[in-house]
């Protein structure tokens, strides 16, 4: 009969070997695809990372992918950009524009969120829609009344027209950001502090700020990157080669009007400034999981 | 003692700069004493890639130790954000003593508020001009007359070929035109040269759409590219130029359109020229030593050697040339003017500063200069030969006169009309109307902003 066909044990155990060895292909077809994929869009990278480890007159001369003459040699040479110029001195200089607008923006922003979500004053939201268009306001209408503004206040080629605007909750994204996060905490834990006597300060302080640690890790990633990659204030803000950050330097290698470039030095130092977006960025992802965590409460 | 009451404190410096500056100008070689008198602070701006700022940082440090109370701050960039942070420093008056200038883009900030006019100091011996030719040194003037940069070194277009390919077909038969050839027997010598070379290659590069080579066609007829801000060239100019190298596209003497548009604007190391796939192409002979070094990784055993623009039928000599140099900026204080003069001088002038430049940025304007680098056992061959065809032909060289934004007008509006022209979907008639109303409405849009 075909229904004792149907329960013959080698059978059924053939059948299911079939099924697992045609999801078993199906997978590794999908995985070999997504490897495939994956491998195309890091060959730039991937090219990038063995071009600056070959030696310099070979990045375009030779055919293969793979160098056949290892070198750190772009390194040394990148890393020493001209004269008694390093990268030492363009890292100092970032990391500290860095660490500064970090601390303005998660300062100046989150008050000024915790004062447009929580607080009730007059023309609120005229203020707060004041503030969301600055957002809409291209850099490029700001860019000449800025420099001319800065320049007569003597801050051109220091740092200061840079971080300080930061500490001014200039970044209306990350106020908006925090705004919309504070909105969605529970009221009660406010009112309870009220009950305890707690003041505006202490609200904020003590019962706001920590519940609004992603929002938080957010600000301080984003803002570390976009600081971090900021090319256009910073060359024009710090003039001096002293006082250049890494953006602005990585761009003296090439020479597009036709002089000589080192591209070896190029890909080298690219590498190497990759380096702190990438370790910041895996850094406060912990953070940012952590902050989503102790949400969980709601 | 005596002397220096008999000037004020403030005429020393002028004279201390006049003085050394004649001492540079009449012995070359001599290594100035420390100046003690010379005191002050400028910012300097240049743009260029790592080798040309190491060279100026130490053309700086020899200029500082020579004169222990001035210091010099460096202000460096690439080419296109250069510009860019110079025009936003000149809307707050903020522009450096000390500028890299270049004639193609002088137009636009010749103006005595943004630049000095230098006339003055130049016919005052403050400024030294020596030795640099009347035609260069008038590449600095802007539309006002006032002479705004002091050139120091000399870029000028030429064509690009392939040694080996030329050898080749000489052996095979065909002759090398002897300069001064004009532009039909120039599309001769590559139609009978493209039949030895290799299966694929091109005979040279379409240059419908290059502006560098557009201008020496224009001039070598007899016209001027520009008059102020208006076009001084004619339309049946401009279709004899799209006709000539439409026949030449046409008989697959250069390549197809689609290889056309990035033969130019990709890497060296992409180009026909460098692979063996073409050749003669049209890139600035200042980039003759980074082309042969390229050539020489990419296709071993090739030589890229340079040669004149041909000349227009009446023997008419078209090819343009340029110069970078220094400005002054109109905000620099009088104060300053001393070491800023000095400063320009020595770029210039001295010879140890020429030789560690070695004429980076195009060929060092002052004769005895680049006489002496070409002379010089240590300079690469390929600097040589970029420093030889300028004395031969430099002085036959008639300069554009820019308007503001002028190239790239014409860059863009010459390449989309050919571009059309080359893909069929547009007559060359129709072509040149478009190039010339676009390029028109594109330089009085650059002269009402200005």
């Amino acid at each position: 009969m075909a229904t004792a066909k149907t329960y013959d044990p080698e059978a059924l155990a053939s059948q299911r070997r079939q099924r697992r060895n045609a999801r078993l292909l199906r997978h590794l077809g999908l995985h070999a695809l997504l490897i495939a994929l994956l491998g195309i869009m890091l060959y730039p990278v991937i090219w990038m990372i063995f071009s600056a480890l070959r030696p310099e007159q070979e990045i375009f001369g030779e055919m293969g992918f793979i160098p056949t003459n290892w070198t750190l040699e772009n390194f040394t040479s990148g890393w020493q950009l001209y004269g008694d110029l390093t990268f030492t001195t363009f890292y100092v200089n970032s990391f500290i524009i860095c660490a500064l607008a970090i601390l303005g923006n998660l300062i100046a922003c989150s008050m000024a969120a915790y004062a447009f979500a929580r607080l009730n004053f007059r023309l609120k939201w005229l203020l707060f829609a004041a503030m969301l268009t600055t957002i809409m306001l291209p850099i490029h209408v700001q860019l000449i009344p800025q420099y001319i503004f800065f320049l007569n206040i003597g801050w051109v080629n220091t740092i200061l027209p840079l971080v300080v605007p930061k500490f001014l909750a200039t970044d209306a994204f990350f106020i908006f950001l925090m705004v919309q996060f504070m909105r969605s905490l529970p009221s009660e834990l406010e009112q309870a502090a009220v009950v305890d006597g707690a003041s505006y300060w202490q609200r904020y302080w003590r019962i706001i700020l920590p519940l609004t640690m992603p929002a938080l890790a957010t600000t301080a990633v984003f803002t570390f990157i976009n600081t971090y990659n900021d090319f256009f204030s910073q060359l024009i803000y710090l003039t001096d080669t002293d006082a250049m950050t890494v953006p602005v330097a990585l761009r003296l290698f090439l020479d597009p009007s036709g002089g000589q470039s080192s591209f070896g030095g190029l890909f080298a130092m690219v590498l190497v400034s990759i380096g702190p977006v990438l370790g910041f960025f895996i850094a406060s992802q912990r953070l940012l999981t952590k902050g989503i965590a102790t949400q969980g409460f709601k | 003692m005596q002397k220096s009451r008999l000037f004020g404190a403030a005429m020393r410096p002028a004279i201390a700069t006049s003085v050394i500056a004649l001492t540079l100008a009449t012995v070359p070689g001599t290594t100035v004493a420390q100046d003690s008198d010379l005191q002050g602070d400028i910012r300097f701006s240049w743009w260029g890639g790592q080798v040309r700022n190491d060279k100026t940082d130490q053309i700086i440090q020899l200029f500082e130790e020579q004169h222990p109370g001035v210091s010099i701050s460096r202000e460096n960039a690439d080419w296109e954000p250069y510009w860019q942070r110079l025009t936003i420093q000149t809307t707050g008056n903020n522009q450096p003593c000390a500028i890299t200038m270049q004639t193609r883009w002088l137009a636009t900030y010749a103006s005595e508020d943004i630049l000095m006019p230098l006339d003055d100091m130049v016919a005052d011996g403050t400024l030294n001009v020596e030795g640099i030719p009347e035609a260069v040194l008038e590449s600095g003037r802007g539309p006002d007359g006032n002479l705004y940069m002091i050139p120091h070194g000399v870029f000028y277009f030429a064509l690009m070929y392939n040694e080996q390919m030329a050898e080749a077909a000489a052996e095979a038969g065909v002759e090398r035109p002897e300069y001064p050839y004009n532009w039909d027997q120039f599309a001769q010598y590559l139609r009978d040269v493209l039949p030895t070379l290799e299966e694929g290659a091109v005979a040279s590069h379409n240059m419908g759409i290059e502006p560098d080579a557009f201008i020496p066609w224009v001039q070598s007829h007899g016209e001027d590219v520009f008059d102020g801000s208006e076009i001084a060239f004619s339309r049946d100019t401009v279709i004899e130029w799209f006709n000539y190298w439409e026949a030449l596209r046409q008989e697959g003497v250069t390549e197809p359109p689609e290889v056309m548009i990035e033969d130019n604007s990709a890497l060296i190391e992409q180009s026909n020229l460098a692979n063996a796939r073409g050749f003669v192409t049209n890139r600035p002979p200042n980039q003759l030593g980074s082309v042969q070094t390229i050539v020489d990784t990419v296709s071993p055993g090739a030589t890229i050697d340079i040669m004149p623009y041909p000349v227009g039928p009446d023997g008419t000599v078209g090819m343009d040339l340029g110069a970078n140099g220094i400005a002054i900026g109109a905000n620099c204080p009088e104060e300053k003017w001393p070491v800023v003069a000095e400063w320009i001088n020595f770029f210039t002038q001295n010879p140890e500063a020429a030789d560690i430049y070695e004429s980076d940025n195009g060929v060092v304007a002052v004769d005895s200069l680049a006489t002496a680098q070409a002379e010089n056992p240590d300079t690469q061959a390929t600097q040589v030969r970029h420093i030889e065809l300028y004395q031969e032909v430099g002085e036959t060289a008639n300069p554009v006169f820019w308007p503001p934004s002028g190239y790239q007008a014409l860059d863009d509006t010459l390449g989309r009309a050919y571009e059309a022209v080359a893909f069929g979907s547009l007559s060359v008639e129709d072509a040149a109307d478009q190039f010339m109303s676009d390029l028109q409405q594109q330089l009085d849009q650059a002269a009402s902003q200005s």
